[in-house]
Parts: C-alpha cells; sequence; structure tokens
C-alpha cells in the first residue's frame, strides 16, 4: 500500500504534467481558453446585423447643410448605386450579409460579402495616417487601429467625397474633411460586436455625430456565398431604380 | 522511492511532447501576412502577353471543343464585343467590374492579376483580399471538408480549405462553377481541385505560388505552372482601384475613329 502523501504528490504532479502539455501543445503559454473564454482582443469571425441591430439618432447638422446640398449628396449616392461602383464607408459597415472579420499582427481586415466594396484595412502597426500629399482619398478612407484596454478604437480619415455612398445613417454625409472614430467592442460573452461610429466635420455637423450597430456572431462553421452581382447596364434594373440606362459618352439612352 | 522516479519520468516525457509540438507547429507557419505584387518576370506587355508566359492546358477533346477562340487565331475570345463599330458609334464595353464580377472570389476568382493581394492568417481561416471590390478568398484552416457540389452554391472562387506542410501553406480548392481559368487557356468545374503550394523564400520577402490543377475528365494531365510575388515594403497601405462605368474616360480608348 503506497504512502497517502506520496500519491498525493504524485497526482499533483501528473495534473501539472498534463496540464502544461496541453498549454505548451496549443503553443498558448497561459493564455489557453476554453470555449466559455473570450479572448478580448480578438475580434476575429463572421459577424451579421439583425432587426435590432441599429441605433441611430437623427444627426445634429451645422447650418449650412441645406436641402440643396443633401439632394446633392443622394444623387451622388443614386449614381453610385446604378452604376455598381464601390460604395465604401459608411455602407460597408451596414451591408445585410456578415462581415468577415480577420485580425491578424500587423492589421485587422473587414471583408463584407459584397461585390460592390472592397475590403478595410485597419492598421495596427502604424500611428499616423499617410501623408495627405501622396494619399490618394477613397471610399474607405485610411484606418488605423490601437486597443485601448478591451477596445479597439479606430481612426479613419483621408475619405474621397465624389466616390461612392456619401450618405450617412442619421443624416449628413462624408466629405473629405471627414474624421470617423470607432470602438469596437465584444459583449454579450463574445458572441455580440458591439461597434459605436463617430463622425466629426464641423461643415456638417454641429455636434459629432454618433450612432451604434450591434452584430452577432456567426457559427465558426458560417460559409459566404457568392457574392449578388450588380450589372450597371441592366436596364430593367437601372428602371427600377428610377433612372434610365444612358450611354457615359454621348449621354444618349442605351439598349443593351 | 520507485514511484517518484516513475512520476517524474513521466512528468518530463509529457512536458517534452508538449513542448516539441509547439516548435514543430509554430516553426512550421511561415509569416505570409501583408501584401504581394505579382513579378512580371517575363515581360508580358499586354493581358494577352502576360497569358502567353503560361504554358498551355492540355485538355480532353470534350473540353477543347469548348473554349472560345484564342486571340491568337484572330479573335480576342469574346465574340460579343467582337462586332465592328461606325466611327462615332457609342457602344459598351464589357466591363466585369461594372457587371458585379460574376460571383465575388479573388476578385472574380481565385486568378490573381497585376493588382497586389494582400493576406492575413488567423488560426480558422486565412483570408486573402486584392485591390478593388469583392469579398475576397476565405481558406478555411479549422479542418473543416468541402462540401458536395450538388450543395454549394458554385463559384469562380470555389470552395478553399487549407493547412501547413513543411513551412508552405497549401490549398485545395474545388466546387468551381464552370468556366475558363485565368491562365494557360484550362478549364475548372464542380469537381476540379486546383492545388496552390504558397513558397515564402528564406528572407521572407518572395513568395511562390505553385499551381496545379487536376481532373480526370477535363486536364489530359495536371496543369502545373508557378508566379512569383515580392513583398510590398513596410508602410505600404491598401490604396482604392476604382473602376467607374459611368466615367465617360473609361470609354475613350476605344471609340472607334475616323477611318481615312
Amino acid at each position: 500500500m503506497a504512502n497517502p502523501g506520496i500519491m498525493r504528490f504524485v497526482a499533483g504532479l501528473l495534473a501539472i504534467g498534463v496540464g502544461a502539455t496541453i498549454l505548451l501543445a496549443q503553443g498558448r503559454g497561459g493564455n489557453m481558453q476554453s470555449p466559455k473564454l473570450v479572448n478580448s482582443h480578438d475580434l476575429s469571425g463572421y459577424w451579421e446585423l439583425s432587426f435590432d441591430s441599429e441605433w441611430i439618432p437623427p444627426a445634429d447638422l451645422a447650418p449650412g447643410v441645406t436641402k440643396e446640398i443633401l439632394a446633392l449628396e443622394q444623387k451622388k449616392t443614386d449614381k453610385a448605386i446604378q452604376w455598381c461602383n464601390q460604395l465604401g464607408m459608411p455602407f460597408l459597415m451596414g451591408v445585410s450579409r456578415p462581415l468577415d472579420i480577420r485580425q491578424g499582427r500587423r492589421e485587422i481586415v473587414i471583408s463584407p460579402e459584397s461585390s460592390v466594396a472592397a475590403a478595410r484595412h485597419l492598421y495596427l502597426d502604424r500611428t499616423e495616417h499617410p501623408n495627405p500629399d501622396i494619399w490618394d482619398p477613397s471610399a474607405n478612407g485610411d484606418s488605423i487601429a490601437h486597443w485601448d484596454g478591451d477596445t479597439l478604437v479606430v481612426d479613419t480619415t483621408g475619405f474621397n467625397p465624389e466616390h461612392g455612398m456619401t450618405l450617412i445613417p442619421g443624416g449628413g454625409y462624408r466629405t473629405a474633411d471627414a474624421h470617423l472614430v470607432e470602438h469596437y467592442k465584444l459583449v454579450s460573452n463574445g458572441n455580440v460586436l458591439d461597434v459605436t461610429f463617430t463622425w466629426s466635420d464641423p461643415k456638417v455637423y454641429k455636434t459629432p455625430h454618433t450612432y451604434q450597430f450591434r452584430y452577432y456572431k456567426q457559427s465558426d462553421k458560417y460559409e459566404p456565398r457568392p457574392t449578388i452581382g450588380c450589372n450597371a447596364f441592366d436596364a430593367e434594373r437601372v428602371k427600377f431604380l428610377g433612372g434610365t440606362l444612358v450611354s457615359p459618352v454621348t449621354g444618349k439612352p442605351l439598349t443593351q | 522511492m520507485r514511484v517518484c522516479q516513475i512520476v517524474a519520468l513521466a512528468f518530463f516525457v509529457l512536458v517534452g511532447t508538449g513542448a516539441q509540438t509547439r516548435q514543430k507547429d509554430s516553426g512550421a507557419i511561415p509569416d505570409l501576412e501583408g501584401g504581394w505584387l505579382r513579378l512580371d518576370t517575363g515581360g508580358g506587355g499586354s493581358y494577352h502577353g502576360i497569358d502567353l508566359m503560361f504554358p498551355r492546358a492540355e485538355l480532353t477533346p470534350k473540353y477543347t471543343k469548348l473554349l472560345p477562340p484564342d486571340m491568337d487565331e484572330g479573335l480576342n475570345g469574346n465574340a460579343a464585343t467582337t462586332k465592328p463599330h461606325q466611327a462615332g458609334d457609342p457602344y459598351v464595353v464589357y466591363q466585369p467590374g461594372a457587371r458585379g464580377g460574376g460571383g465575388g472570389g479573388f476578385g472574380v476568382g481565385v486568378d490573381i492579376n497585376s493588382a497586389p493581394f494582400f493576406l492575413v492568417q488567423t488560426e480558422g481561416e486565412i483570408l486573402i483580399t486584392r485591390e478593388g471590390a469583392g469579398p475576397g478568398r476565405h481558406v478555411f484552416m479549422d479542418g473543416r471538408a468541402h462540401p458536395d457540389p450538388s450543395e454549394f452554391v458554385l463559384s469562380g472562387a470555389g470552395h478553399s480549405v487549407g493547412h501547413y506542410e513543411n513551412g508552405k501553406l497549401v490549398v485545395d480548392t474545388t466546387d468551381f462553377a464552370p468556366g475558363m481559368t485565368g491562365f494557360g487557356r484550362g478549364y475548372k468545374g464542380p469537381h476540379t481541385h486546383l492545388t496552390e503550394a504558397f513558397d515564402l523564400s528564406a528572407d521572407g520577402q518572395l513568395l511562390t505560388i505553385h499551381y496545379k490543377w487536376d481532373d480526370p475528365e477535363i486536364y489530359v494531365k495536371p496543369f502545373i505552372y508557378d508566379i512569383s510575388f515580392e513583398r510590398l515594403p513596410k508602410g505600404s497601405y491598401v490604396t482604392e482601384d476604382w473602376n467607374d462605368a459611368a466615367d465617360p474616360l473609361s470609354y475613350q480608348s476605344i471609340v472607334p475613329p475616323e477611318q481615312k
């Protein structure tokens, strides 16, 4: 009969050994996660908006924002939709299908299941935006990101006011001077991604405009579907959108 | 005392096994994250010139008949755009970007083009995107199997799974929508398999992808070629690949001039 003290020592040593083996094999050191634990600094996964996902208060617009200006921005957005342009931000974060968010070591990529949006790249490895003298403004803008506790803070500038869908949820529109700050945080034990969007632009907003989206995490086995194509030369589609298919060259009506 | 010796031995064996496993895994995973630009090593000079740099696929007679005429045979491969137009006659050029790309994927499928691609590695998935619209390619690293083609929405990008093998990322893609491959006048279908081995140079600056298309019904023998890429410098960022079908300038070069 073995000594009970030795048996306890043996059991303890074996438990440590097995635990250390699992930890080392998974390469996670002391941060090994069980399915119930959440790494608050990893947003990787598929995230989808639902019917109760959006909190969008009306924007406090600057006095200079007239009905005529808003009509012009609406026209830009209509044109971008009709011609299947890249729609950019903020459309990209509001697509009806899941966003694939993948977090690497140097950047986080947000890829929408959409044929009219390009992936966003949130750079973790730099703290400044490119020099405006060399940056070509874009519909997505340039995004840099850092972690502040459990919150990912994303700062975006460098927008092209002529590219894509410029209208912003709740009112207003993005200009070349627009500044967007987003805060991403996992809530509900990692099953919900809470994102607040704050747009600042003195010419458009009297006070910064903030709204909030909540994305629900999809199964790890989610399979993205092919995107729905967009045919700018589909006369029936253009008619549905309230327009007429015309030649961009001559302005004359086109038949297919 | 003997019991203690056995336990101690078991302890070190267990810990040692774990450490070895970790070392093997981390050592076998190349750092592919970042932007990659295709090296035009042959100086193709044009879309078709680049295509000519690749070997020609050897297809079975059934699939050879499916291919459109090659540019070398006097047509540009897209019969719809070969009808002559009169000078000043406005017409629209087929623009894949304007028509939505036909199903997403890596641009419009698995084939690369002159724009750089960007790769981000995570435990469950590798995401490959490029400059321009489209959802990119999703390479699942979680051990899942390919879906049955009859229960899957086929596309130009197909369905990709990957694993690391001897320091390379190996990606297997199938479930393709029927159509031509981007290079070499090959063909792909629901049961075709594309194997891509991502081979990183020792200094991490050069990436060669070894491609192998295989499908006994389509190919007489596997269709194999390589494409090389250089890593974009540190601090590089994605720019916007803007293609506006409404922009008259994008039509300028193809308006037929007066013939004299």
